[in-house]
C-alpha cells in the first residue's frame, strides 16, 4: 500500500470513528428517558430531573456535548460516568480482558475446529465429508448464540455439570477455572464462526487446487497433504485472515447476547447496561473503543497479505 | 463462588414484579423473619455465595433501596440496620438504635443508640454521624432517592454521643417504620461519604457484619467478616460472594448448578420449581400490596373515572396470573393481606366484563373512546402482563390498548414524569407507613397516579396521628374503599418472595429486606 493511500484509509477510518460516536450521542438522545431518571430513582420529580440534567450538561445542544467529549477523548481523557463516577478508561481496561479473552478463545475453538473440516472437505469436494461438513456448517451457521446458549448450558452446565452455569474467573484465580468459565460462552460464540470459516476455506482451497501451480507439485511427486498443507493452504487463507480481523474487531462488540446470558462482566454487558441506565459517556468511550480497535484491525490485515502473499509485496513496490 | 453480571435493575419493576419478606422473629440481631431449617447451633466459618437480583449502582446507603430486589442485602451487610420491623405484624424491633421515640405525639422524636457502636475503622458511630447522614439524606442538592420519606425531617440535633432528636414537618407516630423500611436505616462514616462516590464504592465504611473486600462490577462482590461487629459472635460467615441475575431463571439455574449456595427471588414460578425440586424456601413473605398496573388519572382517557373502572372490570386478573406465573401467584382481594389487621377483602371487585362493555360503550357514545397505552418495563412478567391484558381487551368493544415497551430508564422515566397513560408499577408494604402513604397522598413524589382525593388524604392524615389499632383500621379502610370506588391502579398480584436454597440463619424485615448477619452454613 502507497502512503497516500495509507492515509486515504487512516483518513476515512477517522471518519468511520466520528460518525459512529456522534450516532451513539444523536441516538441516545432521542431516545425517552434519561441517566437523571436512574439516578434520582423512583423519587425522581420532573423538576429535580431537570435541575439534574443541567448540572450533568445535558441539556447543551447535543453538538456541544460530543465536541466537548471528542476533546477531550483525543487527549486520551474518555470522560467519567455519570453513574459510577470511574474514568471510562479504567472501566474499559476491568472489562475489555473478559470480552478478549472470550472473542480470542472463540475465535481459536472456531479455526481449531473449522480448518480441519474445510481441508478434509476440500480434499474431495463432493464426497460425503463435504456433504456433511457443509450440512453442519449451515446448521451452525444458523443457530442463533441466544439459542445455543442456553442449549449448551441446559446439557453441559445442568445436565452433565462440566461447566459453571454463569460468571467469570480471573486469570488471577487460576487457569483452570479460568477456562472453566470461558469455554461455555466461547463456544456458543465460536459456533456461528467455525461455520462462516469451514465455508469460506473450504472454497478457497477448492479453488487453489485447482491452480495450474499445485497441479505441477502433484507432478513432483509430493504428498496430497504436503501439497494440502504447503502449497494451497496458504495462499488459500487470505479470505479467511480478512474474516478473522473483521470477526474479531466485530466480536469485540458483538458478544452482548452471551455476555448477557452467562452474566460475563464483559464489555458486551457494560455497553447494554450503560445504554439502558442511558450512560452516554461510558457508550461513546467504549464504541470509540471498539471502532478504533476495528479500524486497527483492518490495517493489521492488509500488512498480513503482504507477509502472506510475496505477489502482495511486489503490488506494493510496483 | 461464581459471578454475574450487572444490571441496573429497576425499582419500579422489580418492586412491581415481586418482593417479599418473611416469616418468624428472631432475637438481638432484630431481624424480623427468620428462615432455614437451621437443625442446631450456627457453624462459624464459611463463605457464602448469594445470587442477588440486582447490582447496586453505587454503595452509598443513600442511593440503595430497602427490599429484596434492590440491593437491601448489600446495604444491611455493609452497614447493618439502626432498627428492623417484623414483616408480617410491622412490629419495630431495635437494633443498632436502643429506641426511638416520640416526645410530643409524632413532631419530635428521639434516637438512641448501643452503647459502644463503632464503624469498621474504628472511628463511632455517634449521634453525630446519623445526624450527617440524615442531613446528606434529606439535602435537596443530593437528590438521592431516599429524599421520598428524608424531606419529612425538618432538623436533626445530638443531645449526646448516643442520642439524635430530629423534628417532622408531618407529624406522624410511626417513623420508626419509615427507618426501617428505607434507605434511613443505614449509617455510613461520614468521614468515607466525603471521599465522593468513587472513594466511597472502593472502600465503604459501615457497621454492618460484613465489609467490603473488592467488587468487579459486572461480577462479584466479595465481603468479609466485621471482626468488630457489635452483635458478637455474628456474624457467623467469614464472608459473602454476592453475584446477581436479573434473570429468575438464570438465577435458579446457579444455585440447581451448586454454583451459589442461595438465591433471591421474587418469581412465583421459581418458588414452584424450588418447591418441587425439594429446595429449602427460607423466610417466604407475602408484604401488602403487589405488583399494579397505575392509571395516570390526570390524562385522557384515565382521567375520567368510568375509563379506569371499564377497564379494570374488563380485566380477569385470574386469567392474568395464569399468563405470567402460570397460576402460581395469587391475585389480591384486599390492599392489605389476609393476615394484616387492615385486612377488608371488601372493597376491590372483581372483573365485570358487562360493566366494562356498558362503560366502554358510553364513554364511545360522548366521543371518548377508551384509547391508550401500556408502558411496561423491559422484564418478561411485565411484557406478558400487558400482552395478557391487551388480548383480553381485544374481546371488548371500543376500547383499544397498545404496548410501548421500554428500557429501564424509558420506562422509569415515563412513571416518574407521569408520562404516560397506563404503566407496569408496584405497591407493597408492611406496615401502610410510608408505603401506602406515599403512594395515594395527593402530593406524595411516589403517587403515580396523581390520584388527589381528600377523603384519601384526610384518611391518610388521620391515621398517620393514631396509634389506637381500631382507629387506623378505620383510616385504612377508608382508605381502601376510595380506592375501590376510584380504580388508581389494578393490583394484579400479590409480592412473593424468599430466599431458596441451603443457607441458614437467613433473617429479613420490611419488605424483602434480608439480614446476612445470622446466616450460616450447614457444610
Amino acid at each position: 500500500m502507497t502512503l497516500l493511500g495509507t492515509l486515504r484509509k487512516v483518513a476515512r477510518s477517522l471518519l468511520v470513528v466520528l460518525l459512529v460516536t456522534f450516532m451513539v450521542v444523536a441516538l441516545l438522545s432521542l431516545a425517552p428517558g434519561s441517566v437523571a431518571t436512574i439516578i434520582l430513582g423512583p423519587a425522581a420529580t420532573p423538576e429535580s430531573e431537570a435541575a439534574l440534567i443541567s448540572e450533568l450538561g445535558l441539556d447543551r445542544p447535543v453538538w456541544t456535548q460530543y465536541l466537548d467529549w471528542l476533546g477531550n477523548a483525543v487527549q486520551g481523557d474518555l470522560g467519567t460516568s455519570l453513574l459510577t463516577d470511574l474514568p471510562v478508561t479504567d472501566i474499559i481496561a476491568e472489562r475489555l480482558p473478559v470480552t478478549l479473552e472470550l472473542a480470542l478463545l472463540a475465535q481459536v475453538i472456531a479455526l481449531g475446529i473449522a480448518v480441519p473440516l474445510a481441508i478434509a472437505a476440500a480434499a474431495r469436494p463432493g464426497s460425503v465429508v463435504d456433504r456433511i461438513t457443509s450440512a453442519l456448517a449451515s446448521a451452525s451457521l444458523s443457530i442463533p448464540a441466544f439459542v445455543a446458549a442456553p442449549i449448551l448450558v441446559y446439557f453441559l452446565a445442568l445436565q452433565l455439570d462440566l461447566f459453571p452455569v454463569s460468571g467469570w474467573n480471573d486469570l488471577s484465580e487460576g487457569i483452570g477455572p479460568n477456562l472453566e468459565s470461558a469455554l461455555l460462552p466461547a463456544f456458543a460464540i465460536a459456533l456461528a464462526e467455525i461455520a462462516a470459516f469451514q465455508r469460506l476455506l473450504r472454497t478457497d482451497l477448492v479453488g487453489t487446487l485447482r491452480e495450474d501451480y499445485i497441479a505441477a507439485a502433484r507432478a513432483k511427486g509430493m504428498s496430497p497433504t504436503f501439497v494440502m498443507l504447503r502449497h494451497a493452504l496458504r495462499p488459500s487463507s487470505f479470505s479467511l485472515i480478512t474474516l478473522l480481523a473483521i470477526s474479531t474487531g466485530r466480536l469485540l462488540g458483538g458478544t452482548v447476547i452471551v455476555e448477557t446470558l452467562f452474566s460475563l462482566p464483559g464489555l458486551g454487558s457494560l455497553v447494554v447496561n450503560s445504554i439502558t441506565s442511558r450512560d452516554v459517556i461510558v457508550v461513546q468511550g467504549v464504541v470509540a473503543f471498539i471502532a478504533v480497535v476495528y479500524v486497527a484491525l483492518n490495517t493489521a490485515v492488509d500488512v498480513g497479505y503482504g507477509l502472506l502473499d510475496p505477489r502482495v509485496r511486489k503490488e506494493a513496490r510496483a | 463462588m461464581h459471578r454475574r453480571r450487572h444490571s441496573l435493575l429497576a425499582l419500579a419493576v422489580t418492586a412491581a414484579l415481586a418482593l417479599s419478606a418473611c416469616g418468624g422473629s428472631d432475637d438481638d440481631g432484630g431481624s424480623g423473619g427468620s428462615g432455614g431449617s437451621g437443625s442446631g447451633e450456627p457453624v462459624p466459618g464459611g463463605t457464602a455465595a448469594i445470587g442477588m437480583v440486582s447490582e447496586p449502582r453505587t454503595l452509598d446507603p443513600a442511593y440503595l433501596s430497602n427490599n429484596l430486589t434492590t440491593n437491601a442485602l448489600v446495604g444491611n451487610a455493609l452497614y447493618g440496620s439502626l432498627v428492623t420491623n417484623d414483616p408480617v405484624t410491622g412490629e419495630v424491633s431495635p437494633s443498632m438504635a436502643e429506641s426511638v421515640e416520640t416526645t410530643d405525639g409524632g413532631t419530635t422524636y428521639r434516637l438512641v443508640l448501643r452503647e459502644g457502636l463503632t464503624f469498621s475503622d474504628g472511628t463511632p458511630l455517634d449521634a453525630a454521624a446519623v445526624q450527617a447522614n440524615w442531613d446528606r439524606a434529606r439535602s435537596v442538592e443530593l437528590r438521592a432517592p431516599v429524599i421520598a420519606v428524608a424531606i419529612n425531617i425538618t432538623a436533626t440535633t445530638p443531645v449526646d454521643p448516643r442520642t439524635l432528636e430530629f423534628t417532622l414537618r408531618t407529624p406522624t407516630l410511626a417513623f420508626d417504620q419509615t427507618i426501617a423500611t428505607s434507605a434511613l436505616n443505614w449509617i455510613a462514616s461520614p468521614a468515607a461519604l466525603a471521599g465522593g462516590q468513587a472513594a466511597l464504592d472502593a472502600a465503604p465504611i459501615g457497621a454492618g457484619p460484613f465489609v467490603l473486600e473488592s467488587w468487579t462490577r459486572g461480577g462479584a462482590m466479595e465481603l468479609v467478616r466485621n471482626d468488630t461487629y457489635w452483635d458478637a459472635p455474628r456474624p457467623y460467615l467469614d464472608g459473602l460472594t454476592l453475584t446477581a441475575q436479573n434473570d429468575a431463571v438464570q438465577r435458579f439455574n446457579t444455585l440447581q448448578s451448586g454454583q451459589v449456595d442461595a438465591i433471591l427471588n421474587n418469581s412465583p414460578v421459581i418458588t414452584q420449581r424450588a418447591e418441587d425440586a425439594g429446595i429449602a424456601v427460607a423466610v417466604p413473605s407475602e408484604p401488602n400490596g403487589g405488583s399494579t398496573v397505575v392509571f395516570q388519572t390526570q390524562t385522557a382517557p384515565f382521567d375520567d373515572v368510568r375509563a379506569r373502572e371499564a377497564v379494570y372490570k374488563a380485566i380477569d386478573l385470574d386469567v392474568v396470573q395464569s399468563a405470567v406465573f402460570n397460576g402460581a401467584g395469587t391475585v389480591p382481594r384486599s390492599l392489605f393481606g389476609e393476615e394484616s389487621p387492615f385486612y377488608t377483602g371488601e372493597y376491590l371487585s372483581g372483573s365485570d366484563p358487562e360493566r366494562a362493555q356498558e362503560l366502554f360503550d358510553e364513554l364511545a357514545d360522548e366521543g371518548t373512546p377508551v384509547e391508550f397505552t401500556m408502558v411496561t418495563f423491559p422484564t418478561t412478567e411485565a411484557l406478558a402482563v400487558a400482552q395478557s391484558m391487551q388480548s383480553q381487551l381485544a374481546a371488548f368493544d371500543n376500547v383499544t390498548m397498545e404496548i410501548d415497551n421500554r428500557d429501564f430508564a424509558g420506562a422509569q422515566g415515563a412513571l416518574t414524569g407521569g408520562q404516560f397513560q397506563a404503566s407496569i408499577a408496584g405497591l407493597q408494604f408492611v406496615d401502610p407507613e410510608p408505603q401506602l402513604y406515599s403512594g395515594l397522598y395527593s402530593t406524595s413524589f411516589l403517587n403515580f397516579s396523581k390520584i388527589a382525593d381528600p377523603e384519601i388524604d384526610e384518611a391518610l392524615d388521620a391515621a398517620r396521628l393514631t396509634a389506637d389499632e381500631s382507629a387506623r383500621t378505620e383510616y385504612y379502610t377508608t382508605v381502601e374503599e376510595r380506592v375501590g370506588e376510584l380504580y388508581p391502579f389494578i393490583i394484579w398480584s400479590a409480592t412473593r418472595e424468599n430466599v431458596l436454597g441451603d443457607l441458614q440463619g437467613v433473617e429479613l424485615y420490611g419488605t424483602g429486606s434480608v439480614v446476612l448477619s445470622g446466616a450460616w452454613l450447614d457444610e
